[in-house]
Order: C-alpha cells, then sequence, then structure tokens
C-alpha cells in the first residue's frame, strides 16, 4: 500500500472539468484531443503532479497518460542531475560506477548537447 | 505539490514515456532505476508508448560497404550511423524488423538479431535442420508472436531446379522460437513459392511482418498457378491466404512486392518504366479494405520499393539507382530525401526505436543446435 495524500479540492475541481469534457455524449474524439491540449498547456508541473496523483487514485486512465506523458516532455533535454534534483533520487554509485555505466549506455549520450549531460 | 513526493509507481510510468535516449540516461541516476528501467515490463510498456506516441520511424539501409541507420527524424537533418561490422566478411543482408529489432544475415546464412540504437546484437544459431547450403533457396523473416510472448525467425527452403515453373518443388518451413532457443521444422507450406533464377533480384524477399503473421507472394499449387498472398501465422505456425486487391493481375502479381507502411500491408505494383501502384490494405483480411495510390514519377527515378512514411504526406522510396526518394502525394512529387542521403543504398527497412535487448531474449540452447 503507498499512503497517497488526500486530493485537494483545487485539483479535484480539475479533474471533474476533465471527466465532464470526456464523458460528453456528443464530443468528438478531435475535440476531446483539442480539450486536452487547452487544458494542459501552460499546466505549472507541481498542479501536473497532483494531477498526476489524483489520475492515479481515482483510476482514471486518460487524464493518467496525458499527465504523465505533458511531464515527460518537460523533462527532455534535461541532465541527469536535474532529474536526481527535482525527484529527490540518491544515487549511490561511485564515480567509478557512473562512468562504468556511461560506458555501458553509451548510445544514450551520443550526440547530445554537452550541457544536457 | 512537491515533485519529491511522486511515488516510484507514478515515476516510472512517466520515465517509460520518454524517448529512448533519456531511458538511458536515466538508467545511471541510481542503482533502482538502473533496474527498473531495464525489466521486460518496462521495455515492454515504453514500446508500446514509443509506437503510440511518436510514429516515428528510422531507416535502417545496406550499402556495398556498410550498413547505416538513421536516428532521430527522417525529416529535415537526419543522422546517419554506421553500424559496427557484425563480423569479418561480406555481404549483409536485412531481413526486417519487429519491435526495435533487426535481423540480418552476413555470408547469406549467418544470423544476426540487431538492435541497431543500443548496439546489441545476438547470434541466432544455425539451423540443424537446414538443407544443403549449395543448393538451396532461403527466404526469411522475423516477427513477434503475442500469443506465446516469443519472437520467431522463420526460414522457407527448396531446393533450386532448373525447371522454371515446377509445381513439384516443396518449400520446407523452418521456425526458430527465440524464447526456447530451438529450431522446429513445420508442415510444408502448401503454397509454391518457387521463382526462376533470373528472377531472384526482382523477387526474393523477406517476409511482410503484420497482424501476428508473416507474408509472402507465392502461387497457388492449383490449375493455373494463381497468384496468393500466403500468410505464416506465428501463433499457430501455419499458412493461410489472404485476399489480395481484386484490381490486380491474378496470374502475374506473385511478381510484385510486399512491404509494411504505417503499420499496414501493401502491395507494390508497377516500378521500373512506369507509375507505381501502391494497394493498401486498411483493414487486414478485407478485401474491400485494399485502397490505391498511384505514384506517377519520371521514370529517372526508377523507383524499387517504398520503405516508410515520414509524415501524412510523405513516403520514403529507395530507387534502383541506390538513393533514397521522398514521394509527396499532396503535389504528386518526388524529390531526393532533403538530407545528406547516403549514396549507394541497396536495401533496407525502417524500425522504431527500442529498448529491447536482443541477447535478453534467446532462451536457453540444446548443444544439439550449434
Amino acid at each position: 500500500m503507498i499512503p497517497l495524500p488526500l486530493i485537494d479540492g483545487r485539483t479535484l475541481a480539475r479533474v471533474i472539468t476533465y471527466l465532464n469534457k470526456h464523458t460528453e455524449d456528443d464530443a468528438s474524439d478531435e475535440a476531446k484531443r483539442k480539450f486536452d491540449e487547452e487544458f494542459l498547456y501552460g499546466m505549472e508541473v507541481g498542479v501536473l503532479y497532483d494531477a498526476a496523483l489524483a489520475a492515479n487514485y481515482l483510476d482514471i486512465g486518460g487524464l493518467f497518460h496525458e499527465v504523465c506523458q505533458r511531464i515527460a516532455d518537460g523533462m527532455m533535454n534535461k541532465s541527469v542531475e536535474w532529474v536526481r534534483k527535482t525527484f529527490h533520487i540518491e544515487s549511490e554509485f561511485t564515480s567509478e560506477e557512473e562512468v562504468q555505466i556511461k560506458k555501458e549506455y553509451a548510445w544514450a549520450w551520443e550526440g547530445v548537447d554537452s550541457n544536457a549531460d | 505539490m512537491e515533485s519529491g513526493d511522486l511515488p516510484q509507481e507514478i515515476l516510472i510510468e512517466i520515465f517509460s514515456r520518454l524517448p529512448l535516449k533519456s531511458v538511458g540516461k536515466c538508467r545511471s541516476l541510481a542503482k533502482f532505476w538502473r533496474e527498473q528501467l531495464s525489466t521486460p515490463h518496462f521495455i515492454k510498456s515504453h514500446l508500446a508508448h514509443q509506437t503510440h506516441h511518436s510514429h516515428q520511424e528510422n531507416l535502417i539501409l545496406n550499402t556495398p560497404y556498410h550498413t547505416i541507420y538513421s536516428r532521430s527524424s527522417l525529416k529535415g537533418d537526419t543522422v546517419w550511423k554506421v553500424l559496427p561490422r557484425l563480423a569479418l566478411g561480406g555481404w549483409t543482408y536485412i531481413v526486417g524488423s519487429c519491435d526495435g529489432l533487426v535481423l540480418m544475415i552476413l555470408e547469406e546464412f549467418q544470423k544476426y538479431l540487431v538492435n541497431p540504437v543500443t548496439r546489441q546484437r545476438v547470434r541466432v544459431p544455425e539451423s540443424p535442420l537446414a538443407l544443403n547450403r549449395e543448393k538451396i533457396v532461403s527466404v526469411h523473416g522475423f516477427g513477434y508472436d503475442s500469443s506465446s510472448d516469443d519472437y520467431k525467425v522463420v526460414t522457407l527452403s527448396y531446393y533450386d531446379t532448373d525447371n522454371d515453373y515446377s509445381d513439384s518443388v516443396e518449400t520446407f518451413v523452418d521456425v526458430f522460437s527465440m524464447k526456447r532457443g530451438v529450431w522446429r521444422r513445420v508442415d510444408s507450406s502448401p503454397y509454391d513459392h518457387h521463382v526462376p533464377y533470373d528472377l531472384w533480384i526482382k523477387t526474393l524477399s523477406s517476409g511482410a511482418f503484420v497482424n501476428g503473421a508473416l507474408h509472402w507472394l507465392a502461387r497457388n499449387r492449383k490449375l493455373g498457378s494463381p497468384s496468393v498472398i500466403a500468410a505464416f501465422n506465428l501463433a499457430n505456425e501455419v499458412f493461410d491466404e489472404i485476399p489480395a486487391p481484386s484490381g490486380v493481375d491474378v496470374q502475374n502479381f506473385v511478381f510484385n512486392k510486399l512491404v509494411v507502411l504505417g503499420g499496414c500491408l501493401c502491395m507494390v505494383d508497377g516500378g521500373e518504366d512506369g507509375p507505381i501502384d501502391v494497394w493498401t490494405m486498411k483493414e487486414y483480411g478485407l478485401q474491400q479494405s485494399w485502397t490505391k495510390f498511384r505514384i506517377q514519377v519520371d521514370c529517372k527515378w526508377d523507383i524499387f520499393k517504398p520503405l516508410c512514411f515520414i509524415s501524412d504526406e510523405e513516403l520514403v522510396l529507395i530507387t534502383h539507382g541506390e538513393t533514397l526518394a521522398v514521394y509527396n502525394w499532396t503535389n504528386g512529387t518526388v524529390s531526393e530525401l532533403a538530407t545528406i542521403a547516403p549514396a549507394d543504398a541497396i536495401d533496407g527497412c525502417s524500425f522504431v526505436e527500442s529498448l529491447v535487448c536482443p541477447a535478453a531474449l534467446i532462451g536457453p540452447k540444446s548443444e544439439n543446435n550449434f
């Protein structure tokens, strides 16, 4: 069991807005896609995290997927250090181990901007 | 809320939507993430999202000197990389790809399964059942069987005879299960896959994998030898027939080509001196769903076959002149691929980027298999 924080009122309201659109009888797929675009556009990262938790807890697949994709898109070109800091990940690797891993997955670092290391 | 409070199960979901390179880098985050982002479950999940989200295909091509593949989009500045040699020796033949793995054959018999992006490779053992190499003709196919969660290599072989159209030539069917690591001979094909020697260059081709089956053009053994689209189902390992478009010549479509474009089985009719008709089976198995579009080009292009879509309106083609061209069907034009296209590209196929590790797929092998 993973303890989840209670969903706050603001997030719940957003989830309801999403559900209302997606359960409309006469909303076409195209209209829903457009809605998702606008709904998620410019959403602050903290709000996205809340939405991801809420959608997961309430088992709303479509919203969960869209929000996770949005968060993933926002991670593009960020460095490994950034990911560690942002998600509070501790690395227990020694510096030799880090070099070793980078060699093993050299293809992931090919042709990359130096500041995205 | 704080991002650091996101539970690991949600982080895994987020990571599974990252592009390939990002996942590779994230494996260096911590030991936990190195493991989590390498599990078969994660790899499958990542592949599913890749296929859904980006629709991006890359190309792997043979030139006389090496094999090259594209990284990043085929629109704009494509980055081409050279695949490290499989082994010393000559000609490498690209059979086809599935889930980011490409089956390649070196010197006609040594089979390798390669992930071009991660550069991992594994040798597929020789079949102990293989017919005498000097006298046979073989074609191959590679695909995934979801019913057994297994990748399979299929080899069709027959003894080359002097008779151009002998209907008594048996086509043997051997199947290699990656999971079990063994070859099996199944029932011979009910169809005639034999083609005359002088047509080998045009017609010997790999199985087109779509909808859980490998497809080849062959002939029915009944009177008149009409052409058929033979489909080898990877789950039950038997052949069946798929209806061809009603607009093609039933005596001669065996000399056409089958390719998979945008996830659909396509039949390519024509080329060389005339227009090319590309028939797409929009709904698998449904004859009425065959839809044609015609590529009318200057004969200077000498189109060999289509490779993949770049966008909704552009198709990459490979020519007999060993170049890559792009056909735009909105304005009906053909142009050179707008990147520094490799010269002398003889053949190839498209593939999706994936994390699937070929060596991890191959199961225990019995001594007898070598």
